[in-house]
This record gives structure tokens, sequence and C-alpha cells, in this order.
């Protein structure tokens, strides 16, 4: 996996591939590869669908090899929705085929004179690019089942929906899974647009003639995987309740807790959220005949997914997400796990982010485009996008555009993505977060290692309000350095309260490079990226009033527990004072 | 009990005991000595064995605040507690009890008030989470669980396939035809039984 694929779609011509060594990008992976080329190579104040930006496809650092959980794709790009730098990271079987097909890395550049729809073939045998408008508009549903019915049931699919044509905010990378269905999705900032911009319709692999990536050290590394997977496997969290319930269980916690956004972010709490939850949801799957534990790649071991089937037992789509659950759920009011699904599968097939489509059609419902809680209404809203119709392309570029078109306040939006499943206000360090990531509003981008662990910026007093501060930093350094790893960032739970495991997870990196990494050196690496993202941002023109948070959410207190958001401007203005 | 004024026993099949988890999450009744501390609701009044509480139960609210002191007392007369094993996300570790995270939370914990009376029992809700009901949820079935009768009547309106196996109401058993009367006139709360079908 040492090579660079770039393909240059506005070559005279046609599309010209060619392959180079990894070069100044020796040593990264996943997110630390795409931002080191986007804030190499890529002018910050381009335009996002312009033939200079553009679009980098890499695995991580151990996908392609037995490293559990490794199946974790980064999509980065400068991003068409915020404007900054983007990093969008996704599971399926992506990560693990383009790894051992010895690709880092590809970089779609250029720009085709004209609107063009092409695919893509990589195999052992090569690369080929050709045209074919058959293609056009088609869902990602039906042009999966398309490329199957040409190359076969052994392949692995990368590919945009009608969002990602239209070149919409919201659009998103789809990667299919084991069962090959388009369900696996890099949502995030409108990467899918920029491969629309490029012309780029699906991206085909197929591995097969290829093996398992091998370890420097074979042995070290089997070991290391092991006590790795036993940590996943003995932990409360990675080995019993997400495999048990999905990342949905937080339903009914976040919503306890007060925070769990209610009618485009207005209340903490939502009556209907028992009827939604991950336990609602895993029994209903279940006595379907549907699953309620599965993987989305290969290697997975804590199993978080599951099969969404209808009331007869056929296949809807995979099992929604916490955030597409609360999303198209109680941000909307809407308390229908089937009809969530539903919209789960229309998005997948439009190619569209889950979360900003649920926060666009929530501040569509606030201004009055249909009512809360009218689960039709909002299917129909969605179907709206991919009949690319105006009141589509409006609702799939985003909740910001929404609140401009239609003249809402409240719109819960960072850098212009909208925000996650936990409001800020109740959980006011996530708003630290969201506030100052590079990303946007974004949940993942300050997940959960043990900062301690880490050692970084020192130890922290969690008493003190400046812990917030602190703990947001170090959680952002940490989540970077693990997004580079194309480690799936659950694993984070079992590294959070197990010295060993996040030991084992070392010793795995460095057994399989050769390698002598510290902890010490994981946060080194995670400061580099995020150092060089944030310097692109600034070269593209985002400063401090950027990282925050819309007013509403100082101004609005919220119930149940009344309160807004209390950290200070000059605290956010610290977080990257490292 | 003191509201309950009607029994409905039901008898599933163990394969669909989860159903009636949603119920267990949005909240039943129980009666405790006012001001009573979280440990003591866990184990004393509702039976749990000390060590599973400790240990199992990771996330704890008390009126929708996350709490890290299981000696705190209860206050107030409407308290709400619900209980979780840990939980993913950041929001999961954030809440977790004595989290290093625990900062993050900004709306702080319920630290609750020193209790001054014991003697007099007062209705306290109880929810319970994901594992927890999974794995405390079919002894508190078995024992019946006090929830508002409108609650029940739309759950049972949405699983028309749950056989009501006997229903009891004023101290009397009535058929299961009866159920749309009983719950009629049940007042606003009501026990629901749930045993495993032989």
């Amino acid at each position: 996996m040492d090579t660079i694929l770039r393909i240059n779609m506005g070559a005279a011509g046609g599309p010209q591939a060619r392959s180079e060594p990894l070069g100044d990008y020796a040593g990264m992976g996943g997110r630390g590869l795409t931002s080191a080329i986007i804030a190499a190579e890529v002018p910050p104040r381009c335009h996002p669908l312009g033939e200079d930006n553009k679009l980098v496809i890499a695995p991580g650092m151990l996908s392609g090899t037995k490293a559990a959980m490794s199946g974790r794709i980064s999509v980065g790009c400068k991003s068409p929705l915020t404007g900054g730098i983007k990093e969008s990271n996704s599971g399926g079987q992506a990560a693990q085929v383009l790894a051992r097909l010895s690709y880092a890395a590809i970089v779609l550049e250029g720009k085709p004179k004209e609107n063009t729809c092409c695919k893509i073939r990589i195999n052992t045998d090569g690369i080929s690019i050709e045209t074919d408008e058959s293609l056009h508009m088609l869902g990602n549903y039906d042009l999966v089942e398309r490329l199957k019915e040409a190359y076969g049931d052994k392949i692995t699919c990368i590919s945009i929906g009608q969002a990602g044509e239209m070149k919409l905010g919201a659009a998103s990378v789809a990667i299919t899974d084991m069962e090959l269905r388009p369900t696996r999705h890099a949502g995030r900032g409108g990467v899918g647009a920029v491969m629309g911009a490029k012309g780029v319709k699906a991206i085909v692999l197929d591995d097969s003639g290829t093996k398992m990536r091998e370890a420097v050290d074979p042995q070290a590394f089997k070991e290391a995987n092991q006590a790795f997977v036993k940590g996943l496997r003995e932990h409360a969290v990675t080995g019993q309740g997400l495999p048990a319930y999905g990342t949905n269980v937080l339903t009914n916690v976040v919503n306890e807790a007060g925070g769990y956004p209610t009618h485009n972010f207005s209340f903490g709490r939502f009556e209907g959220a028992s009827r939604i939850s991950g336990e609602t949801q895993a029994e209903t799957e279940t006595s379907r005949g549907g699953k309620a534990t599965h993987g989305c790649h290969r290697g997975c071991v804590i199993r978080c997914s599951g099969t969404y089937v209808d009331k007869e037992g056929n296949y809807v789509s995979k099992q929604p997400e916490y955030e597409t659950v609360w999303s198209h759920g109680g941000n909307c009011g809407i308390d229908d796990l089937d009809a969530i699904a539903r919209l789960d599968r229309m998005d997948d097939d439009f190619g569209l982010d889950t979360i900003e489509m649920g926060a666009a059609i929530g501040v569509a419902m606030e201004a009055g485009l249909a009512d809360f809680g009218d689960a039709e209404a909002a299917i129909n809203l969605v179907g709206e996008v991919g009949k690319g119709t105006t009141l589509g392309r409006i609702l799939g570029s985003g909740a910001g555009v929404v609140g401009r078109v239609f003249g809402v306040e409240r719109v819960p939006v960072v850098k212009n993505q909208a925000m996650p499943a936990y409001d800020p206000r109740a959980v006011q360090g996530i708003g630290v977060t969201y506030a100052t990531s590079t990303m946007g509003a974004d949940h993942t981008a300050g997940y959960a290692i043990a900062s301690n662990l880490l050692n970084v910026g020192g130890t922290v007093d969690p008493l003190k309000p400046a812990g917030q501060v602190e703990l947001s930093r170090n959680l952002q350094v940490a989540t970077a350095a693990i997004d580079a790893t194309g480690m799936c960032l659950f694993i984070a739970f079992a590294i959070l309260d197990q010295e060993e495991t996040f030991q084992a997870l070392i010793d795995m990196i460095n057994a399989f490079h050769g390698l002598n990494l510290t902890a010490d050196d994981v946060t080194a690496l995670g400061r580099k990226i995020l150092g060089m993202e944030r310097e692109f941002n600034e070269k593209a023109g985002f400063g401090k009033e950027d990282d925050r948070l819309p007013e509403f959410f100082r101004k609005e207190a919220f119930p149940p527990h009344n309160v807004t958001f209390a950290v200070s401007d000059e605290e956010l203005d610290s977080v990257y004072d490292f | 009990m003191p509201f309950a004024a009607a029994h409905i026993r039901l008898a599933v099949r163990e394969s669909r005991l989860p159903v009636f988890y949603e119920l267990l999450a949005a909240g039943f009744f129980v009666d405790a000595p006012q001001s009573c501390s979280i440990r003591q609701l866990l184990t004393d009044v509702s039976g749990m064995d000390a060590e599973y509480a400790e240990y199992r139960i990771q996330t704890v609210f008390v009126n929708g605040r996350a709490v890290d002191d299981f000696d705190s007392p209860l206050v107030g007369k409407d308290a709400v507690v619900a209980l979780s094993a840990a939980m993913p996300g950041l929001v999961g570790a954030v809440l977790r009890r004595g989290s290093p995270l625990g900062s993050m939370r900004g709306v702080g914990a319920d630290k609750g008030a020193p209790g001054t009376e014991m003697s007099r029992e007062v209705p306290i809700t109880l929810k319970l989470f994901n594992q927890v009901a999974a794995e405390l949820g079919p002894g508190f079935l078995a024992a019946g669980i006090r929830i508002p009768t409108a609650r029940l009547a739309d759950f049972l309106a949405k699983h028309p396939d749950l056989a009501v196996e006997a229903v009891q109401a004023g101290g009397k058993n009535r058929p299961a035809a009866d159920l749309p009367e009983v719950l009629a006139g049940a007042g606003e709360y009501i026990c629901l039984f749930v045993k495993i079908a032989e």
C-alpha cells in the first residue's frame, strides 16, 4: 500500500490515470493522508466544485490487514458545504479492498469540460475509465445492481446518487457493505458533490487475486490483534451494548439527559423516544426476521449495525444509526421506526447525508413546509431531492440553505454544517467541539480517547470549567490520530477504560509497519493533522468568528433544564493554543 | 400500590418479552422512603444485587441530570431515576458515573440535598434502559409495574399479538375480553404483570 493513484478527469483527450509513490506522504493514512494532500495541493480559496479541488479517497494505515476494526475509509476535499477542509469517513468494504490493491489513496483531479458520467474500474489487471451515460441519475441501489450485472458480485463500489450528480451540499459518497448494498456513506460535508463535479459516478473495485497485507513482524502483529480483539469483546460497550442495540442505544439515554434535540432544537426531550429507541428497534428487527447485530465490513468484531425489514420481512435498509433515527425522528417529531427506515433508505439511494437531511427537514418544518410529526410529509420532502425539483435542490443543499431560503432563525449549523444529535446546551463540552472543529459541527471530531492515557496537554481537572475546552482539544487531537489508522472510532470505549487495549492498538501499528511509536507519537500525529487542517481553513478565509455556535444557543433556554450555552468566546478561542 | 385499581396479567413467549422494554424505558412507579439514597432505592427497595448495581449500572440520571454518587439522596416527591449500562459516544462517556470527561456536561450533576425524613414512602419513577432493562426487566415485569393506564392502552393497541391471559379488576377475575372495559374504568394508573408462557 505504497502507491497513490491519480486520475486527472480534465486531461486533454479524456481522463488520464497515473500511479506514483507516496513520497512525502509516507507514514500517513486515512484522514492524515487526505488532509495532507488537500492542504498541500488544493488552493484554499478555490471553488470546491472547480478544477483545482481534489477528491482524495484513502484507506487507513491498518486497512487491508487482519487487524480487527480497520475498515474505515476517508474521503477528503475542500468542502462545498463548509468551504473548509473536509474529511468524511465511512465503513463498508472499500478500505480493505483498496488497501489490498496496494493503493494508499485515489486522487480525483481536474474537471471534465462537459458534464460526464464516468465509471472507473480498478483490479489487479489495472485501471479502466469509461463514460457510461446510461448510469446518469441512477440511485445508488439501482446503480450497484447495474454494476453487479456488468462485473459480478465480487466487486466493491464507491458511488454517488442523484444528489452527487446535482452537486448538492448534502451529497454523500456511498460505499457498499458485505452484502454489496450501498448502505455505508462518507456523508458529511458534501463530498459526493465533489465526486459529481469530477464527473465520476462510480469506482468499481475488485481485489480478486490479492492477499491480506503482511506485517513486518507477523507474530507480534497477530498477538497484538488478539489482545485488541479480546479487549473489545470484554468491554461492556463494544462487547455488549453496541452489538445488542447499535448506536441507537443512545436515544433513551440522551433523551433522559435532556439533550435530545427535538422539533429543530426547540427542546431536549422527545415524548416518543422510547418508541424509536435502540431497544425497540432491535426488538422490531428481530421479531420481523431482520438482524439487530451485524458488521458493516469484514473484520468487524463490534457489529453495531443490523438489517431493518418491514412487517413482511422484506429488506428496507441497514439498521438506521442513532444520528439518523434522531435527525429524521425526534428532530422532526416523528416516532415511527418504519418511516425513519424508509427515509434512511431514500438518503442512501439518493446519496445524502442523513444528519444534514434530517436537520434540513427540521428547519423546513419550522418554516411551515410541513408539520412536525408528519412522517409522510417528510418522506415526500426527501423525495423532492431525488426528483431534482427546485425545492428538492434547496433541501439537498443542507440546513443552512433551507434556513436562508425560508427565513428561519433557528438553524443548527456551524460552518454551515448541521449539528448532530446532541444539544450543546445540555452537554456543553460537545458544543466546544462543534464550534471549533475544523470540519464544522461534527460529533466525531472530538470522540472519546482517554486524555490522560494519551497524555495530551497534561492532566485535566474535570471539575474546572476550563476542563471543557482542554478536554475538547485533547479529544480532537486524539480523534484525528485514530482517523488516520482507519480504525472505527467505536474502539475508543475499550481504549478509554482498558490501558492494555490501547497498548495493543499501538503494538499492532508498530508490528505491522516495523515502527516503535509511543503514545506521544500518536498524539503528535493528531496535532500535525489538526494543524494542517486549521491552517488550510485560515487560508480559506476562516477566522475566530467562524468558531461559534449560532446565536440562539446563547439566547434560547433549552428545556427541560432551561440552560443556554455558556462557554465564553475567549475559551473557545483557546482551543487551538497548542 | 395505592394508585392501582386494576391488575392486568399477561403471559407471553420469552422471545416477545423484549417488546415490554419500551414500557420500562418510559418509566414505572416504585414506592420508596422519602429522601432515600440511590443505592437504597436500587438495593433495599428494588432488590438489586449490590455488586450488580455498582458495576453494571454505569449511567444514572436523577431528574434528567447525570449522577456520579450512588449515595446522594433523592429529593422531592416526583423524582425520576433512570438506569443504564455504559454507553457509547462522547456523550455516553461524558454521562458515565465518575467520568473523567464529566466537566463536559456543563449543566452539572444533580447533587440533591441531605434527607431528613426517611419514614414516609413516596412514588418514584424508575426507568430501565438497554442491558439493564434486559437483565432486570423480566423480574420487574413478573412482580408487576405500575404505569399510566393510557400508556398501557396505547401499547396494547400497537401490539395486538400479545395475548392477555387474565384480567383482574376490583379484586375479581374478569374474562380477557373485558380488557377494554377494564382499561376504560381503571383510573389513571394500572398494574401490569407479565410472565413467560409455559
